[in-house]
């Protein structure tokens, strides 16, 4: 354990720590791939903040399922889903019977018409983890059950310690050749600054999911011009300290780029746009502008992208039937518009969404209505291309203090890697295997390297 | 000799000159001591004489060049209290010495095979009992004796810096003499002072801290009335039918009861109002800090009458002591309801529920330790293996939970206490329920919280024991470093303001003025680092408006910049999760520095900023129709107009208001350029432009 633990750690601060360029040229992206740059390919990311408790978005339906979830989870628990009320679904790969959440009603459809898959068990580990290798301790992720850190270990990939990039963004480190001199980042968030989306070479242009992107200061007299270049020139002062040298590059860059996004943002798509509901639904929203920069892909020259959208609110420590119901509903109503517009747009096949969490939930009912903070989790991936209709990786033991239970409140040892999730998703996108330890460096430690969800 | 020295100066890489006669004038410090180095010798030599000054720049060719550091003296006659400054060339080494201290002069004097006296190099003031007077800047000495490098002196105001040369092989000698400060440098500093403890400088200000000295100016600012938002009375969580926004005139105070009620738009009007208008700038800058350490989100809290509630008391409470603010957090309504604290009951066998956890864990991860066991330094303490060591284990934070049971609302006013309060009521503190409490015997990191306390002494006692982990005082110390001064302090400096949260002089733990205080007032905080690269912070999206409109002398009823900051990722009362608008510790991929604020700075947020400042620059701002009693912004530019017919004068104002007189001569330039393309009757346009670039110039968004 320890030579190979040590081995990858070194790896990793080769990587992340001491990321001069040199080093990274071993990571470089191979002169093939940026000729092979004919089709067009996009990744959807889909952060749910706060930690979607998916115990009660997949659920066991049939009479075992079901009574196993119903032994935690019962109706006095305060966080009953009644069976009648599921949405069931038969995955081709299984012979149990399961049930989504009420609430995703509009994406249920999709999985029997296979372009939603779902993936069972799946969070943060070093290496495939036994319970009594956990027990023992020694290489366990570093602070399970914290947000912040569970965070930014399903956006990083990494979860033996804190990295400055996340996996979003080393993928768009190795296919930024592909989009050839196009000025557009590969990485788009529509969500604000996310670990995720920062490479260690590229940067995500991050856009509001409303209104226009540019410069107020738009005229055109002689003062105004003066002004303009004025300011331009004051973004090269400075420079020698970092902070101001930082401020004036995100500036610079946030002005030039405006000037090829704002025409498009600015403009109304009908075919997208009749497609959603973003009313009182900010991930629609979101959404809506992933599409139509899709949309516009050849006016931006490029063939990849990776987009980051999200949605808050799933800390549901309390009152979680309610809260959880309303955030569902947003979610199936975005993603079923979305997939929709992909359709219209001709791309179904080639844009993959997928969902990330910061954590599970306890099984186990918390005061209040609610549940706690846990660890592995089941997750949505929704597409064309996707193998739908089928549930990957193991779903778990739902007893307390069983097999899969950490603790003695339903925290499940997640069965399949974050690693194993990005690193297949990495694969559909381009990234040679010679390459998948860029995005998923620990990826060596797990013997399935392709989930084959898509 | 005056001839031999000065070719000595060029050809030995030593310098040396004679004093040359100096006349006295008005108390200003009228010397200037510019600070040389020259590479090839690895030679630093300071020299308050301007003929010297001539002749190094002139040198550069073998080496001389001005490091860009200067202090302040004094010349002859200017100020009573002040001593000669004897200077020393010891010709064997090549190197000068420098001493305010008599009996170190007249030991030299005995020596003259050794050390040539070189008169009186300018005038300064002896420390006492080991510590230079207040508003006077100490000067530090290091001497290299030669074992690495050649003989040297050097003169550090930067204590932190000063204290790096012990690894270069120097010996720290320790205080040498303490310096006058220009005015020039005091109102600079008085301009930084104000964007670390307020919400941005008013012109006037500056000469009130001037006036009133740093420590004068805390203690004022420290006994200052607080600000009070208007209170609220409770309102149902499900807002009735008769809550509407009533469009149909006349308006009145009621007519928008759904907006200014269910939701956070008049907390963050009067956020912005007193911000803008009032004068108890360090006491709503510090409950401003305090409400991004112990964070609410109006997301949950929803109801305007809780968020004031809870905000007045951050403010009420700025400067009280932490083990009192962290019982008011705990139990404040809502704060036990956006962390679920609000009716945790104990556990029930039958339906399988256990307690709540949010509450527990979040206090010790963010309103108290952090998550690993720190140095008093604020550095991680490390096992055995090298691994940082958790600060509390998931046992702590599940027994905790257990202590934390039995807590409902307030009972609302009019209502008769439940055996649980279901009716969400968020203003003022929880009350006790002790049914619903659960007695166990539970241990918190390593102490015993015992069944046989009452409730509210279980509760205490878990808070004492919280209060008085090791972690507490470099946690809260590194927060209000970073809030206000700097995003990576040095160690040295996190130690200094942490001991004094240990002891604030009269043994007591926890005494918030005195911590505040520590900050603003450390050697890092006022004194020479702020010439390091990585030093100091990006203003906050809330900040960077607030300080242009204070420069701008607004006065505000805060309704247009209520949304401003929105677009740049801090909607002020709206943090996206308990995790504040950015974390303390985000660090930027290029440089490795640490800057919590570029968390939220993205291509988004960059325009943003440009164009709020553009909006308000240019904009008008009426008092909005749907807002009772408003009174819309007006902004009062006198200070720069009256003086703006002269490019350079205008300058000057805002290099002196928004750049902390630190504005290079090549910004200038550029700024000159675009305000002189303004009529110098257009005194209203030329103030304009120069306030926009100004607070667009990224020199200025970074505070240092």
């Amino acid at each position: 354990m320890s030579h190979i633990h040590h081995s990858r750690r070194d790896f990793l601060h080769t990587l992340t720590a001491g990321a001069t360029l040199a080093s990274l040229t071993r990571f470089g992206v191979s002169p093939a791939l940026a000729q092979s740059a004919t089709d067009y390919k996009a990744l959807v990311c889909i952060f749910l903040f706060g930690g979607n408790d998916a115990n009660n978005m997949i659920i066991g339906a049939d009479t075992a399922g079901y009574a196993a979830y119903a032994a935690a989870r019962g109706e006095a628990s305060g966080i009953n889903i009644a069976q009648n009320e599921l949405l069931q679904f038969q995955p081709r790969n299984s012979t149990r019977v399961f049930g989504m959440n009420p609430s995703l009603a509009r994406i249920h459809p999709l999985f029997a018409s296979g372009q939603l898959a779902v993936l069972a068990n799946v969070g943060p580990l070093n290496r495939p983890l036994t319970m009594a290798q956990y027990k023992a301790g020694g290489d366990n992720p570093y602070q399970l059950f914290s947000h912040s850190d569970q965070q930014a270990q399903w956006q990083s990939s990494i979860s033996d310690e804190p990295s400055r990039t996340g996996w979003g963004g080393r993928l768009a480190d190795v296919m930024k050749s592909m989009n050839g001199t196009a000025a557009m980042p590969v990485t788009t968030s529509i969500a604000g600054n996310v670990l995720f989306a920062q490479g260690t070479t590229t940067s995500a242009l991050t856009l509001p999911s409303t209104g226009t992107f540019g410069l107020s200061d738009a005229g055109s007299s002689a003062t105004a011009r003066a002004r303009q270049q004025a300011l331009s020139a004051l973004l090269g002062e400075g420079r020698d300290q970092t902070l101001v040298a930082e401020t004036a590059d995100g500036l610079a860059n946030a002005i030039n780029l405006s000037t090829i996004v704002n025409p498009v943002i600015s403009a109304t798509n009908t075919t997208v746009q009749s497609l959603f509901d973003t009313n009182g639904n900010s991930l629609a929203a979101q959404l809506q502008q992933v599409a139509k920069l899709i949309a516009a892909r050849d006016t931006f020259g490029v063939k990849r992208q990776v987009f980051f959208v999200s949605l808050g609110g799933f800390d549901t420590h309390t009152n979680q039937l309610t809260v959880q119901n309303g955030l569902l509903t947003q979610v199936d109503s975005a993603m079923r518009s979305f997939y929709d517009a992909t359709v219209a747009l001709g791309v179904a096949n080639q844009v993959t969404t997928f969902t990330q969490t910061d954590f599970g939930r306890t099984f186990k009912p918390a005061a209040g209505g609610g549940s706690d903070h846990a660890w592995g989790n089941h997750h949505l991936i929704m597409g064309g291309a996707v193998k739908g209709g089928a549930m990957y990786g193991a779903f778990p033991d739902v007893s307390l203090r069983g097999p899969d239970d950490v603790s003695s409140e339903g925290r499940w040892l997640p069965t399949t890697s974050v690693d194993q999730y990005a690193a297949t998703l990495a694969s559909w996108f381009g990234v040679p295997a010679a390459q998948l330890n860029t995005v998923a460096p620990n990826l060596d430690a797990f013997a399935v390297k392709n989930l084959g969800f898509v | 000799m005056r001839k031999t020295l000065l070719q000595r100066t060029l050809s030995a890489f030593a310098s040396v000159a004679a004093l040359t006669g100096i006349s006295a004038h008005a108390a200003e410090p009228s010397a200037t001591i510019v600070e040389f180095f020259n590479a090839p010798a690895n030679k630093y030599y300071i020299t308050a004489i301007p003929s010297e000054w001539t002749l190094l720049d002139s040198a550069a060719n073998i080496g001389w060049k001005r490091t860009g550091v200067t202090f302040s003296a004094y010349n002859a006659g200017q100020e009573a209290a002040a001593l000669p400054v004897c200077r020393y060339f010891a010709p064997a080494v090549a190197s000068h010495f420098f001493s305010v201290n008599k009996a170190e002069c007249d030991l030299l004097a005995t020596r003259p095979d050794l050390f040539v006296n070189e008169g009186i190099a300018w005038y300064a003031e002896a420390p006492a009992n080991g510590t230079c007077a207040s508003g006077t800047t100490s000067l530090f000495r290091t001497f290299n004796n030669g074992n690495n490098g050649p003989a040297n002196h050097r003169y550090f105001a930067d204590y932190t810096f000063y204290q790096t040369y012990a690894a270069k092989g120097y010996a720290l000698e320790g205080l040498s003499m303490c310096l006058p400060a220009s005015t020039a440098e005091k109102r600079a500093d008085a301009s930084r002072l104000l964007f670390q403890a307020t919400f941005g400088a008013r012109p006037a200000d500056i000469d009130t801290v001037v006036s009133r000295g740093v420590n004068g100016w805390l203690d004022d600012q420290f006994n200052a009335t607080a600000s009070r938002y208007t209170p609220r009375d409770w309102m149902p969580l499900n807002r009735p039918d008769t809550c509407v926004n009533n469009t149909t005139p006349p308006l009145t105070a009621t007519s928008y009861c759904q907006r200014d009620n269910y939701g956070m738009f008049q907390p963050q009007r009067e956020f912005f109002q007193h911000a803008i208008n009032n004068p108890d700038q360090l006491r709503q800058r510090t409950a401003w800090a305090w409400s991004q350490f112990f964070v609410t989100s109006g997301l949950d809290v929803q109801m305007a009458y809780g968020m004031i509630d809870y905000q007045q008391m951050l403010r009420d409470d700025a400067f009280s002591n932490f083990r009192s603010l962290i019982s008011k957090v705990t139990l404040h309504a809502a704060m036990g309801r956006y962390l679920d604290m609000v009716n945790n009951l104990k556990p029930n066998t039958t339906t399988g529920v256990v307690p709540n956890e949010n509450y527990a864990r979040e206090l010790m991860q963010l309103f108290s330790l952090g998550l690993y066991q720190l140095n008093n330094d604020g550095t991680r303490k490390l096992n055995a293996n090298g691994q940082p060591i958790d600060a509390y284990s998931q046992d702590d934070v599940e027994n905790l939970a257990h202590v934390f049971t039995g807590w409902t609302y307030p009972t609302v006013p009019g209502q008769v206490p439940g055996t649980i309060n279901r009716a969400a009521n968020m203003k003022g503190m929880m009350e006790e329920r002790g049914a619903q409490h659960d007695y166990s015997t539970q241990t918190l990191m390593g102490s015993t919280i015992s069944g046989s306390l009452v409730q509210s002494q279980r509760l205490d006692a878990a808070l004492d024991i919280i209060f008085n982990q090791a972690n507490v005082p470099p946690f809260v110390a590194t927060h209000f470093i970073k809030q206000l001064v700097t995003g990576q302090p040095s160690p040295s400096y996190v130690d200094r303001v942490a001991k004094v949260f240990q002891d604030n002089g009269s043994g007591v733990r926890g005494d918030m003025k005195a911590v505040i205080r520590a900050v603003l007032t450390d050697i890092e905080a006022r004194g020479a680092s702020k010439w390091t690269p990585d030093y100091g912070h990006q203003s906050e999206p809330v900040l960077a408006i607030t300080r242009l409109a204070r420069a701008m002398g607004a006065q505000s009823d805060g309704v247009y910049f209520r949304n401003t900051p929105t677009n740049s990722g801090q909607t002020v009362f709206i943090s996206p999760s308990v995790f504040n608008y950015y974390p303390p510790d985000f660090v930027l991929s290029k440089s490795g520095t640490v800057a919590p604020e570029f968390a939220i700075y993205n291509t988004t947020s960059a325009i943003n900023r440009v164009n709020i400042a553009y909006n308000t620059v240019y904009g008008t701002i009426n008092p909005d129709p749907t807002v009772f009693g408003a009174t819309g912004t007006q902004f009062d530019l006198t200070p720069y107009t009256s003086v703006a017919a002269n490019a350079n004068t205008l300058l000057d104002k805002v290099n002196e208001v928004l750049f902390a007189g630190r504005m290079t001569a090549s910004t200038r330039a550029i700024m000159k350029t675009a305000v002189e393309t303004v009529a110098a009757s257009d005194t209203t346009g030329r103030s304009r432009m120069a306030l926009y670039l100004a607070s667009a110039a990224p020199e200025t968004q970074v505070l240092r």
